[in-house]
């Protein structure tokens, strides 16, 4: 398999041995170039940190990340950061773009930070994508959350990264601006090649999606191909009572 | 990356405008120093009568300590001022009259005097009212018995003129035009008035029209060679006038470089204190940059950058404005009479260097310190609540906090061990820094321990604001020690400098009262007291004893002296005549009978050090340079830091500027009441006022609160200063706090319990802040009140104390209330969408 991000028995725990909490508790999989995968699970299975260890903003306890062959945890953290700059694109649920800088300014960020002189056809074509030409003198405060979201996809985009990661990035989305977001990442699936891989506890979102992975307490414990939102939520049901079956002493 | 961080700054105005304030108070204040010692170094002191006179010979005021060593080229040379002005032999004005490219020498000698109705001026010759030149409005040159005045009179006029306590007549023979009060007799007058016959205040040089300036100071450098004595040009001229000049620009370098210092130190803590916590408050954004590819690197240039871009225009302004602030302080200090009026402040582009310099410098440290922690934020707060911290003791901040406490103890104990009396107090300025510093690097570990201690009561007292609050300082303990810092910095720099200043004071009126045992005390409105006048006082019935005194400053010549400064020995002047009755001193061996003629009476411990004793001779330097040979006649046992010599009045005198000894000591019969005696000894003689004990040490006290004052100005100064490093950070902290507070609003909190919570919330940062403050205080002022007067409180009123502490809470709840009206204004729903 073509496998852009691979994860193998990966670890993450949170404060000291004794009253830690495991967030994630040996978790192997791989993303494959160009398809769209959706992370669910119950709020607190571990989904973001999931999320965070794969895309190198977090490292995990132990537990390997390999992106396209790299093994995350031989980086510094500064060739860790170039990495995320050039070959990882971010969306955040909330809080994605600087409020004092310009649309056209946020998405051109993560090239400024190259030090990289954004060509200008490039960052047209990328706004177009989102649908977002017009508005690119405006700052954020001057946009629906949809349009903010939108922004923080062209600015995931703008690098054409190896995988774009996106934490919830329709939870605080009314239905209507979520479909538009979805629908852009999926078009960027589809037509760009981009892989995406998504965190989200919405049945609807993760139809969106190729493939959907399930997480509870810190584990994969299911996955989905082609799914549609009603699987999607019959096994989320089943999840969350299964998760609820689950003694407490599998939480160290 | 700093058009990035340039860009942003539109979004923190507040935190930019702190910082920029803090910025550039610290340029004011350094640059205001800086100006200070320019002056001190320049000393330029334009020549008001001898302004004449391109060039002016004085004696060297400077000289060297004796070496410990003499073969030793190792051995530092270090030199000082003398206090008393040293004179020229009158010979000196023919061989400079001789020089080639001299016109003419003329002597000047001041002399001071009382003119009746109008009070002390100053006398001088004749001759030397060409050196101006002075030019006579009305009449004629004085002839004997004859006067010249400035002003009020007329020609034909007699007037009555005091000198030393006697009264002469003269007849005005005319009038010149001088800005300032002036008298002028013949010369030969003059020399007949005068304590120095045969000597000169100064010659002035007219030199021959035509002639090279350069190459007749030259000759006359040759000409004056093994005199002693200098030649000066320009505005340095005026240090022969001014007696004490010299003095007074020493006295500014030290007190400059001293607060200088301080000004800097004070300014890095701020500065670093206000950019921390603009850091604190950017920590989502920093998380979001760092999360999409900023390197640590990177967000460390920015934070720096954007810090000293800052800083460029913030010292640029600041700059500016310190040569005022500093014209101010000078003028202050002048109007004491601690710098001469005669001194010009200058302020160059040295200290604008200095300045600029050193903020930039500042700033560079505080913006690496904030910049690596900017660095340090972790990319995965972007999603977090970023405004809750967690870390608060970092390694590297609990090795420099050792470090600190460190340096602190070792001051403490070095004070204790090896200091006495007020010298004790210069470890103050460093030891209160070195405590603020130290209790700020571990502040939110303090804090979290006083926030224990006082949330129980609070929440007992103080209901659901209470409640509220208290959680708050729970969670946020970290952003809490951000804004207990700069408070702890105020009330601890504040309290310790005037408490400091209040004991030392206390301390010395203590040690003069108890060295006076004068029932009056006679002194002159000249300065001076005829040397005849003590033995009339001796024939007034009632007298017991009466003695002369004179003080002036002193150095050990041979044999070396180690445990002399370049500040010299204190010398008191008495007569050994009276001394018994008047004199406070209890001689441990020999007699205050034998102080006569040359001869010391000399502290216990430092005849120890001299490894001399009664009966064996030293070399002494006296306040004029002038070299004696004394023969020890007894010892004392002297109070710690207050060790005096004892020599003769008149001896004493002889060396002085004056040239005479300033009071009279008089002892009453026993059972004869002191104020009848004052009333007999009253009309003795003219402008001698006679003051009772109680006049005499209210008098010291009163000169006491002149030294203070420069220190209480200073120390004002950098209250100022953390004061508004205070509402900085509370005004800072309060505003990025908006959306908290829509939120609170919106779960159904009314306004007035959040401004409650606010209340609360600031009560409990002050009271944490004048904790930590007293704490600074009390671990810098104890070895000092142990050394000198063995108590463990200092001296002064305790209101200053509450002062202090009311002004800081006055502050801080006014900066947190405002602030927090200002955000309650919109609507809650408005205020939770706005940016953070
Ligand atoms: N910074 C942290 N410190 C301590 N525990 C954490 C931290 N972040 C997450 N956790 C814990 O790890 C577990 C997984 O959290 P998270 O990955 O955020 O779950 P999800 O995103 O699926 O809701 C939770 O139990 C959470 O409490
Ligand atoms: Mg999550």
């Amino acid at each position: 398999m073509n496998a852009v991000v691979r994860v193998v028995d990966l670890r993450r725990t949170y404060g000291g041995r004794d009253t830690g909490v495991t967030a994630l508790d040996g978790v192997t999989t791989a993303f494959a170039r160009a398809s769209f995968t959706a992370v669910m699970g119950p709020s607190g299975s571990g989904k973001s940190t999931f999320l965070h260890c794969a895309a190198g903003l977090d490292r995990p306890t132990s537990g390997t990340v390999l992106l396209e062959d790299q093994d995350l945890a031989e980086l510094s953290e500064t060739e860790l950061t170039r990495l995320r700059r050039d070959r990882i694109g971010f969306v955040f649920q909330a809080f994605n773009l600087l409020p004092a800088l310009t649309v056209q300014d946020n998405v051109t960020l993560p090239l400024r930070l190259a030090g990289r002189r954004p060509k200008p056809a490039l960052v047209r074509q990328v706004l177009e994508q989102v649908g977002l030409a017009e508005r690119r003198r405006n700052l954020p405060a001057e946009l629906s959350g949809g349009q903010q979201q939108r922004v923080a996809i062209a600015r995931a985009l703008v690098t054409r990264p190896a995988v774009l990661f996106a934490d919830e990035p329709t939870g605080a989305l009314d239905t209507r601006t979520a479909a538009e977001v979805l629908g852009l990442l999926r078009a960027s699936v589809d037509g760009a090649g981009q892989t995406v891989v998504m965190v989200t506890h919405d049945p609807v979102a993760a139809a969106y999606a190729d493939r959907v992975v399930f997480l509870a307490d810190g584990r994969l414990v299911g996955e989905l191909l082609d799914p549609t939102a009603e699987v999607v939520a019959e096994r989320m049901t089943h999840l969350g009572a299964w998760a609820d079956r689950v003694p407490t002493g599998a939480r160290r | 990356m700093i058009r990035l961080a340039l860009r942003t700054l539109r979004r923190r105005k507040g935190s930019f405008v702190a910082t920029f304030v803090a910025m550039t108070f610290g340029a004011v204040i350094v640059m205001a120093c800086g100006g200070l010692m320019e002056t001190g170094i320049r000393s330029d002191v334009p020549p008001h009568r001898l302004a004449g006179a391109p060039l002016v010979v004085a004696g060297d005021q400077s000289h060297e300590l004796p070496r410990q060593n003499p073969d030793d080229p190792e051995e530092d040379v270090e030199s000082s001022t003398l206090v008393e002005r040293v004179r020229l032999d009158a010979g000196l004005v023919s061989t400079l009259a001789d020089v080639p490219g001299v016109e003419s020498a003329v002597p000047d000698v001041a002399v001071p005097v009382l003119l009746a109705g109008a009070g002390p001026v100053e006398a001088h010759g004749w001759a030397s009212a060409a050196l101006r030149p002075y030019a006579t409005t009305a009449g004629a040159a004085p002839g004997r018995g004859e006067v010249v005045l400035s002003d009020g009179h007329r020609v034909g006029d007699r007037v009555e003129v005091v000198v030393a306590g006697r009264a002469l007549t003269f007849t005005v023979s005319g009038l010149v035009d001088s800005p300032e009060p002036l008298l002028f007799l013949a010369d030969t007058d003059l020399e007949r008035i005068s304590a120095h016959p045969g000597k000169v205040d100064a010659i002035g040089l007219r030199t021959e029209p035509g002639a090279d300036l350069g190459q007749v100071r030259h000759e006359v450098g040759e000409a004056l060679r093994g005199t002693g004595a200098v030649v000066l040009t320009g505005d340095d001229r005026g240090l022969a006038e001014f007696a004490g000049a010299a003095r007074a620009s020493e006295d500014l370098i030290v007190l400059a470089g001293v607060f200088g210092g301080m000004a800097i130190s004070i300014a890095l803590f701020v500065v670093a204190t206000t950019l921390g916590l603009s850091i604190q408050q950017r920590q989502r954004e920093l998380a979001l940059l760092r999360a999409i590819g900023t390197t640590p690197r990177q967000l460390r240039r920015m934070v720096l950058g954007e810090a000293l871009v800052t800083s460029l225009f913030a010292t640029t302004l600041g700059s500016f404005l310190g040569v005022p602030f500093g014209q101010w302080l000078f003028d202050r200090l002048a109007g004491r009479g601690v710098v001469p009026e005669a001194m010009v402040f200058s302020s160059g582009w040295i200290p604008m260097v200095v300045a600029v310099g050193s903020a930039l410098l500042i700033t560079l440290v505080a913006g690496l310190v904030a910049g690596h922690r900017a660095a340090r934020s972790r990319p995965t707060e972007a999603l977090a609540d970023a405004a809750l911290q967690r870390r608060w003791l970092s390694p590297v901040r609990l090795i420099l906090a050792v470090l600190c406490f460190g340096g602190g103890i070792a001051l403490f104990i070095v004070t204790i061990a090896v200091m006495t009396g007020p010298i004790a107090a210069s470890t103050a300025g460093p030891s209160v820094l070195l405590w603020a510093v130290g209790l700020a690097l571990v502040g939110p570990g303090v804090t979290r321990v006083l926030l224990a201690v006082f949330r129980g009561p609070v929440r007992l007292v103080a209901g659901v604001p209470g409640y509220l609050a208290a959680l708050n300082t729970r969670t946020r303990t970290v952003r809490m020690a951000a804004v207990v810092v700069p408070v702890m910095l105020a009330t601890g720099t504040a309290t310790a400098n005037i408490y400091l200043q209040t004991t030392m004071v206390a301390v010395a009126n203590e040690a003069f009262a108890e060295s006076l045992r004068a029932d009056l005390v006679l002194t002159s409105s000249t300065g001076g007291l005829d040397p005849d006048l003590v033995d009339e006082v001796r024939r007034v019935p009632g007298v017991a004893a009466a003695s002369e005194f004179a003080g002036s400053t002193v150095f050990v010549g041979a044999p070396y002296d180690d445990s002399q400064t370049e500040d010299g020995w204190p010398v008191q002047g008495i007569s050994a005549e009276g001394a018994a009755l008047t004199s406070a001193v209890r001689l441990s061996e020999g007699s205050l009978e034998d102080l006569r003629g040359d001869t010391v009476v000399l502290p216990v411990e430092q005849a120890a050090t001299l490894g001399r004793g009664v009966g064996d001779g030293i070399t002494m330097r006296m306040g004029d340079g002038a070299e004696v040979d004394v023969r020890i006649v007894g010892l004392y046992p002297a109070r710690e830091g207050f060790e005096t010599l004892l020599m003769p009045a008149g001896l004493v005198a002889e060396h002085t500027t004056l040239g005479l000894p300033t009071q009279i000591l008089v002892r009453a019969e026993p059972g004869l009441s002191p104020a009848v005696l004052a009333e007999e000894l009253g009309g003795l003689a003219p402008g001698v006022a006679v003051a009772d004990r109680e006049a005499v040490t209210a008098g010291y006290a009163e000169q006491q609160e002149i030294g203070a004052w420069i220190n209480y100005l200073m120390a004002g100064m950098f209250v100022a200063y953390t004061a508004i490093s205070v509402v900085n950070s509370l005004v800072m902290a309060t505003a990025a706090r908006r959306r908290e507070f829509g939120l609170h609003r919106l779960s159904g909190a009314t306004r007035a319990q959040v401004m409650g919570m606010m209340t609360v919330e600031a009560l409990l940062t002050v009271a944490i802040g004048i904790v930590l403050g007293t704490l600074v205080t009390a671990a810098t002022l104890l070895p000092f009140t142990l050394v000198t007067d063995g108590s463990v409180l200092p001296s002064g009123p305790v209101w200053i104390y509450l002062a202090v502490a009311g002004s800081a809470t006055v502050l801080a709840l006014g900066a947190t209330l405002v602030t927090t009206w200002l955000a309650l204004r919109p609507r809650p729903a408005e205020a939770t969408v706005a940016p953070a």
